[in-house]
């Protein structure tokens, strides 16, 4: 509706181009004048007509005639008063006839031209006002240009049209759109330079008749064949948007005028608003999807709480996974948080909107089933003029495995620490007490050699540990070469013969005559044979059996060691080989082992391309088996 | 105090005799436990003077033989002094948070010194009963 007064305000003058307002036209005095002359022809002649009768009745009267008295009496003289008089004022009233008659064309013939040229003006709003509806509905900034670019051709009926927009950053012009003498697209023109620098500085319609002779002309589009060119400025709320330009190339006589410039004006005018939309939209657009990448790339779930209205929008990659879950509201959301950590979130957040103190916090939260997971929440919040907080953006990640693995390296750190501690601590005493007992032989033998285990344990731990850091991480540098099973277990079982003699066990091996030889790292499986046989030796009592078994099953070789020792509960048995992992009986029959033996060995067969595995029963005894490709 | 009773709950056997050899030395009666259960049991059957208590063993940590200990009537007043190889911050807090009398890092102390810290303990605990 705005619209539509402003295009009638801005008509009025195209309308009526220099009219004064409710003046009375000459033919109206005329006509006037002509109808008193008309009146007093009229009347006299018909006074004299009257008493020119009366004459004649007289005149008739013989007594009249015979004495010549007609021309002399004062009637007579009246009625020829009357008579010339009235034939002045017919001759008036004729001359004024024909005035007006003179006039009334002449006003007709002004009134038809009038009309004519109202007729076109109203085509020509017509034309503007749907090219203003047309350029309305247009939101693609591309696309409105376009239709803005044919519309005001076709307005000024010209054979060329361009748009300029205003590059805020640069300060210069960027020729947007162009039809009629091929300007560059997209090129960048100084602000100051050519018709566009003219009203730019002026801010008002410049018009210009003959460009190719016109000083200012611009370098860049002197060089084309425009020949006339009026431009005007898109204003939208006093800044200058751009500049709209109609032009005339050579070959034709037109000319540009004021009323060219103004109905450009208009037009100009009503599209700036358009544009400018259509330009905050692209720059929206563009946000939105740099915002939408980022969000997709981003493995976190951001979010966008509106804290006035209470609710909750998500993006990204992550939220498209997890959409079940994610609750709508606040009060949802607080809900969900670990209660032990929501106090402090609370707070924290409280603080953010207090004073502004960044926001990031890891706190647990669940599923609503009991199930937590550990996040990281990072936000920041948007304020209002008054600077209170309305909106709340921020990202959710989860560290759920990060937490985990900072758990488990910080638990493994603990107990790695103390387990190496404990065995120094006793080498640390026992030497000691090795000390104060230098009198003493037997004491300090005894001392002596608890100091030596302690120490061999401290030894067996570092290794192991060693080895499965290297092993898990892949860095250990490993020698495959065929090697003999039954060699190799000989040498360990040497070993580990006085521990067995000490506890009266029998340990026997048994090998394969034919057994073929396998390819291994022979460090590794030197390793692994160890733990395991050191481990049957350890949790044999007094006096029981080991009995080492080699030989080919199938296309692998077969290595098992049993024992008579105290078996595994079967509740144990599934999680034997995992890391730090000792069955419930061990604790009974020695409390320093590390729960490392088992892994290891799993480890390492994994890496020579084996397997491991146990058979047992608690208080009977246990067997452990590997099996391993033959050497080819 | 001469002729205390203390009892050490240890589970690394190496540890365990030192500690027994060295105090022993310094005519205190030790009685010894392997882990937490027993120690309990210990405590409850013969009400030491003294206990000192690893914080890690298998079975019964030792930060919950601490709670049962003093939960238990019997052994509430035993003073019960933590000697750990853990130095954690936390494991510090929690202890004394239960009630531990004391906390003793193994690896930095000598045995001198570890008789001369339950010593003096001791004579803490007598000045405090003389009160």
């Amino acid at each position: 509706m705005t619209a539509f007064s402003k295009i009638s305000t801005s008509f009025k003058p195209l309308l009526f181009p220099g009219a004064k307002e409710s003046q009375n036209p000459p033919i109206l005095g005329l006509c006037r004048l002509y109808c008193v002359l008309a009146i007093c022809a009229a009347l006299l002649i018909s006074a004299c007509f009257y008493v020119n009768s009366w004459l004649w009745k007289e005149i008739t009267n013989a007594e009249v005639f015979r004495k010549g008295l007609y021309g002399s009496t004062q009637l007579s003289r009246f009625n020829f008063l009357l008579n010339w008089l009235g034939l002045l004022s017919l001759a008036g009233a004729i001359i004024y006839g024909f005035k007006i008659a003179r006039q009334a064309s002449i006003d007709a013939r002004r009134n038809a031209q009038l009309l004519q040229e109202t007729k076109q003006r109203t085509m020509e709003i017509a034309a503007l006002y749907a090219t203003l509806q047309d350029v309305s509905e247009k939101h693609e900034l591309r696309a409105l240009l376009q239709t803005m670019l044919e519309r005001a051709k076709s307005l000024l009926a010209a054979s060329g049209c361009a748009i300029f927009l205003f590059d805020r950053d640069h300060n210069d012009f960027e020729i947007a759109v162009e039809v009629g003498v091929g300007m560059p697209i997209g090129t960048h023109l100084p602000r100051s330079e050519g018709l566009g620098g003219r009203v730019a500085e002026t801010l008002a319609p410049v018009i210009v008749n003959d460009y190719q002779t016109w000083p200012y002309r611009s370098r860049v589009l002197g060089q084309l064949p425009i020949r006339a060119a009026v431009c005007v400025p898109m204003i939208r709320g006093g800044e200058l948007i751009g500049v709209l330009g109609v032009h005339e190339v050579g070959g034709t006589n037109r000319v540009f005028t004021d009323a060219d410039a103004q109905l450009l004006s208009i037009f100009a005018d009503n599209a700036a608003g358009a544009v400018h939309t259509a330009r905050l939209l692209e720059t929206i657009q563009h946000s939105e999807e740099r915002f939408r990448i980022a969000a997709q790339c981003a493995s976190d779930i951001v979010y966008d709480w509106d804290l006035v209205g209470d609710h909750v929008d998500y993006f990204g990659a992550l939220f498209q996974k997890s959409r079940a879950v994610l609750p709508k509201t606040r009060q949802e959301y607080w809900n969900l948080i670990h209660p032990d950590d929501r106090a402090r979130v609370e707070q924290a957040l409280h603080r953010h909107f207090e004073t502004g103190t960044p926001f990031s916090e890891e706190y647990r939260i669940g599923d609503g089933k009991g199930v937590y997971a550990n996040v990281a929440d990072r936000a920041t919040a948007i304020r209002n003029q008054k600077g209170n907080p309305i909106r709340l953006i921020g990202s959710v990640s989860d560290i759920t495995e990060r937490k985990h693995a900072e758990q488990m390296k910080s638990d493994f750190v603990s107990f790695v620490s103390h387990q190496l501690r404990t065995p120094l601590s006793g080498v640390k005493w026992m030497l000691e007490l090795a000390m104060e007992s230098i009198e003493s032989p037997e004491e300090l033998q005894s001392y002596l050699q608890d100091a030596r285990m302690s120490t061999d344990r401290l030894i067996g731990l570092v290794n192991d540990l060693l080895a499965i850091s290297r092993l898990e991480r892949g860095k250990l540098q490993l020698t495959f070469r065929d090697l003999d099973l039954a060699e190799l277990t000989q040498d360990i079982v040497n070993e580990i013969t006085p521990l067995s003699v000490e506890k009266e066990q029998t340990l026997l091996v048994e090998a394969a005559s034919d057994l073929p030889r396998v390819n291994g790292d022979a460090q590794l499986l030197r390793q692994a044979v160890l733990n395991l046989v050191s481990n049957a030796v350890k949790y044999t009592p007094l006096r029981g059996k080991i009995h080492i078994q080699i030989g080919r099953e199938a296309d692998r070789v077969l290595w098992s060691v049993k024992d008579t020792g105290i078996g595994i509960p079967r509740a144990d048995i599934p999680k034997l080989f995992s890391k730090f992992y000792r069955a419930a009986n061990v604790l009974a029959v020695e409390t320093e082992g590390t729960g490392l033996g088992l892994y290891l060995v799993r480890l390492i067969m994994d890496r020579l391309g084996g397997k491991v595995w146990c058979e047992s029963k608690e208080g009977v005894g246990s067997k452990f088996l590997l099996s391993l490709p033959p050497a080819v | 105090m001469k002729n205390a009773c203390i009892l050490v709950i240890e589970d690394d056997k190496f540890l365990r005799k030192a500690c027994e050899v060295s105090l022993k030395k310094r005519g205190l009666t030790v009685i010894t436990a392997m882990d937490g259960e027993e120690g309990l049991r210990q405590a409850r059957a013969n009400g030491p003077d003294l206990i000192l208590m690893d914080i890690l063993m298998p079975k019964l940590s030792g930060l919950e033989t601490l709670e049962a200990l003093k939960k238990d009537e019997q052994t509430r007043s035993i003073p019960v002094v933590i000697l750990s190889n853990s130095s954690a911050d936390s494991n510090i807090q929690k202890a004394k948070a239960l009630g531990a009398a004391g906390y003793l890092v193994k690896a930095s102390l000598s045995l001198q010194e570890l008789g001369d810290r339950v010593l003096s303990y001791l004579k803490g605990e007598s000045a405090s009963n003389h009160e």
